[in-house]
């Protein structure tokens, strides 16, 4: 039993946001066998209410992920019980019912019988991310409000916080309020998307970011109750978080170049969003210095080895797969293109795997049970299921659009034409996919197997393996630098497609070959680095 | 000079002041500060104030770049455009009822299940042409819904709206000679946009970025 009994009811939300992942993921599973066979479906469930489908359960997932994780530190923080727990029992009813309108309303795109509410759509908005229709918006905002009523009442005085708590709780109040903007319906497309990214942008690059800096910050100063942690995180957090918000507000850009928007946007998008990747590149260095300064072993390996996964593909995934597109030079080729989502996917997974291990660590304490082999070596399979999958995936995209870019914008071939070159890639998108399915199954497994079976009486204890370069700190700056190197070289292979002697010459071997060397690559850093901080840190080889 | 014009140019003064007294007073607090951290001792946070202020002076430049961004004056108005009486904005609402962007990218935004619609657009040229393309497609198993003649339409006319937005020569084209460089003067719609205004962008960046990562890699070496 944990602590506060009240703790207890993160677990609610904890099982809607499992059981929504996995509709997220059958839904990305239909959307790739779509590229297979896109008849099959069509007419049934069209191609873009399963996409909508799948965005939205991930967005609510995450909603409901990070509710539990609120409701499960809140009460170790404040040292009580939660305030208004009716309140909280309300929310999850709510968040169900929620739930279901939207996926029930969201098939009225087939048909088009959206009803308008003074000039406002209120079943289906119909724009990227922001499917989910105004109706059930109001409900998600009053649920946000109850969660703010109750952190704010149970929590002590402000003054008491740590600097990571009030980074939980900017990032948590922006996640709120920058939902708003998304969502409402103007008459110029430009202004549209133009308050659409706010919400999406900000999310990702902000609100999200500083929230599970801080939630991370926290978790390590509960289960390390060392006052030397306090100080650290503090330090990381702020670093971070200002970092982060600095380079993030005004590196927004690199969604407006393109839409409508001033041409000096180029500019400012151009150089700014590149220096998005310094806040990630050095949280990603200050991991190895917080561990070496702790000098602790992790108590919760699952949780430690999805926490390196947010650091790992926030580094590469986000920042470094950001920069290539991020120049007005790339961008200009790759936007619309399948260049993105190779992006995208690996940006969601980081917050995905937050979520995760914020999970993984309030499982076990909430029902008292020792974390055992078989939840530790099972959470260990999940992780590089997931994280080996998404590069698989994400390198795909990575691929088959730079080929799209070729097909589609210079020879400027008919759709079905594009389809046809991007095709060789699908396969690469369905194993991608399909190892992360695998590694949800072994996720869900052993939480369920946690929560519902007894289990192993002993904790796991990390097994003596011998030091190797694959299993300690050696050389990561290094990784971090090579990294960044790779990434420059997907950049020229994007820009290359700019010079005469593609557009001219069709020498298209070049930015072929560039990208393949730079997604390849990456993805294999990747996978070094994972391995240098999570095993490091679980088997102590990081300690002199 | 009428009076939106002065409007204008006072607003247009404001941001550009404020833009080039943000980064001067960026800079001198990075120098007090610089010079004050070497001395401060290892337990407090240097940089406190100088990193809120920097993410004040984000949040300011983001407000003020609001504005100037959704100015309506750079893009046709879709009330205005019609096709056969029904308007773009019509046809925008429409494209939402149907998520359109479930499957097509907009302006190069949503899903890449088919083609782009600015593109097929430009591509098509004129109202009737996109309107041909749109009867032919819909109720198809590429697009398996009916649309009514007044959808058609309506479409058309937002259609003819996305080709003309002003999206700096996206996409990349043979008519645009493949580059985005060459629109600055000729998609200027304001001063502040031509390619002299670009000079002083370039300057005021270059300044931006030298200082954050500079900063930054001086606060890392700290600790
Ligand atoms: C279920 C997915 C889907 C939805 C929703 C959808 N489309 Fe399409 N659309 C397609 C596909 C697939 C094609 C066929 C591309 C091809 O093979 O040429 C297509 C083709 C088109 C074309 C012709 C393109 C060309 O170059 O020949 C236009 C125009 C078009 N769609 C407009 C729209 C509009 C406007 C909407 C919103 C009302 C819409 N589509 C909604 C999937 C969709």
């Amino acid at each position: 039993m944990p602590e506060y009994r009240s703790q207890m009811l993160a677990l609610p939300f904890a099982v809607v946001a499992l059981v929504l992942f996995l509709v997220q993921l059958i839904a990305g599973g239909f959307l790739a066998f779509y590229y297979i066979n896109p008849d099959l479906l069509s007419g049934i469930a069209n191609f873009n209410l399963i996409r909508a489908y799948h965005l939205n359960a991930l967005i609510l997932w995450l909603f409901s992920a990070t509710f539990a994780a609120v409701f499960y530190m809140t009460p170790m923080l404040s040292k009580r019980d939660l305030w208004g727990q009716g309140l909280v029992k309300l929310l999850a009813v709510v968040l169900v019912l929620v739930t279901i309108g939207i996926f029930a309303t969201l098939p009225v795109m087939q048909t088009g019988n959206n009803i308008w509410v003074a000039n406002q759509p209120m079943l289906v908005e119909g724009k990227e991310y922001v499917e989910a229709g105004r109706l059930w918006d109001i409900l998600i905002f009053i649920g946000f409000m109850i969660v703010a009523l109750v952190v704010q009442k149970t929590l002590p005085s402000p003054r008491e916080w740590p600097l990571a708590l009030w980074a939980l709780v900017i990032g948590a109040a922006g996640t709120f309020l920058l939902y708003i903007p998304g969502n409402l319906f103007f008459k110029s497309v430009v202004t549209s998307e133009y308050f659409r990214w706010w919400t999406v942008h900000y999310w990702v690059e902000g609100a999200l970011e500083i929230a599970y800096a801080g939630a991370i910050g926290l978790v390590l100063m509960l289960i390390i109750p060392d006052p030397r942690v306090r100080k650290v995180v503090d330090k990381y957090i702020f670093y971070d978080v200002i970092l982060a918000a600095t380079s993030g507000i005004v590196g927004q850009g690199h969604h407006y170049f393109w839409i409508g928007t001033p041409t000096f946007w180029i500019m400012l998008g151009g150089v700014i969003s590149v220096l998005e990747i310094v806040p990630l590149a050095l949280m990603a260095l200050e991991s190895l210095k917080i561990a070496k300064e702790l000098e602790q072993p992790f108590p919760n390996i699952p949780s430690l080895y999805f926490m390196v996964g947010i650091l790992i593909f926030g580094f590469v995934g986000v920042s470094l797969l950001g920069l290539i597109q991020t120049w007005p030079w790339t961008n200009w080729w790759e936007h619309g293109t399948w260049v993105t989502p190779s992006h995208g996917h690996e940006c969601m997974m980081a917050f995905a795997m937050g979520a995760i291990a914020l999970l993984y660590l309030a499982i076990p304490d909430l029902t008292g049970k020792p974390v055992d082999r078989t939840f530790v070596s099972w959470g260990k399979k999940a992780f590089w299921l997931m994280f080996v999958g998404q590069i698989v995936l994400a390198t795909s995209f990575g691929l088959a659009g730079t080929v799209q870019i070729y097909h589609y914008w210079i020879l400027a071939e008919p759709w079905q034409k594009v389809l046809e070159a991007r095709f060789p890639f699908v396969p690469g998108i369905v194993i991608g996919g399909g190892m992360v399915f695998l590694g949800y199954i072994y996720l869900a497994s052993s939480m369920l197997r946690h929560l519902l079976f007894p289990v192993e009486n002993e904790s796991y204890q990390p097994p003596e393996v011998k030091r190797s370069w694959f299993t300690t700190f050696e050389g990561f700056p290094f990784l971090v630098v090579l990294a960044v190197f790779f990434a420059l070289i997907g950049t020229t292979g994007l820009w290359s497609f700019s010079s005469s002697s593609v557009l001219q010459y069709g020498n298209i071997w070049i930015p072929y070959s560039l990208s393949a060397v730079a997604y390849i690559g990456l993805g294999i850093i990747a996978v070094l680095m994972a391995s240098k901080l999570a095993r490091g840190i679980e088997y102590g080889h990081y300690l002199e | 000079m009428n009076k939106n014009y002065t409007m204008t140019y006072a607003y247009e003064i404001f941001f550009f002041s404020a833009f080039i007294a943000g980064i001067a007073a960026a800079l001198i607090l990075y120098v007090h500060y610089a010079r004050k951290a070497k001395r401060a001792e290892a337990e407090e946070i240097p940089f406190e104030r100088l990193g809120k202020f920097m993410v004040a002076f984000a949040i300011l430049l983001i407000v003020i770049l609001t504005p100037l961004s959704i100015d309506p004056g750079r893009n046709p108005d879709p009330e205005v455009i019609t096709y056969r009486g029904s308007t773009a904005l019509e046809g925008w609402k429409v494209a939402i009822d149907y998520n359109c962007m479930g499957c097509h990218t907009i302006v190069g935004n949503g899903a890449y299940y088919a083609p782009e619609l600015t593109y097929v657009a430009r591509k098509a040229g004129d109202g009737d042409n996109i309107k041909s393309l749109l009867s032919a497609y819909a109720g198809t198993k590429f697009m398996p819904f009916h649309l009514s003649d007044e959808e058609i339409d309506a479409l058309t006319a937002w259609m003819l709206y996305l080709k003309d937005l002003n999206t700096n020569n996206w996409p990349p084209m043979k008519d645009n000679d493949y580059s985005f460089a060459s629109s600055f003067d000729k998609n200027a719609v304001r001063w502040y946009e031509s390619f002299d205004a670009w000079l002083v962008y370039w300057v005021l960046t270059v300044v931006f970025t030298v200082f954050l990562v500079f900063g930054m890699f001086y606060w890392y070496a700290r600790g």
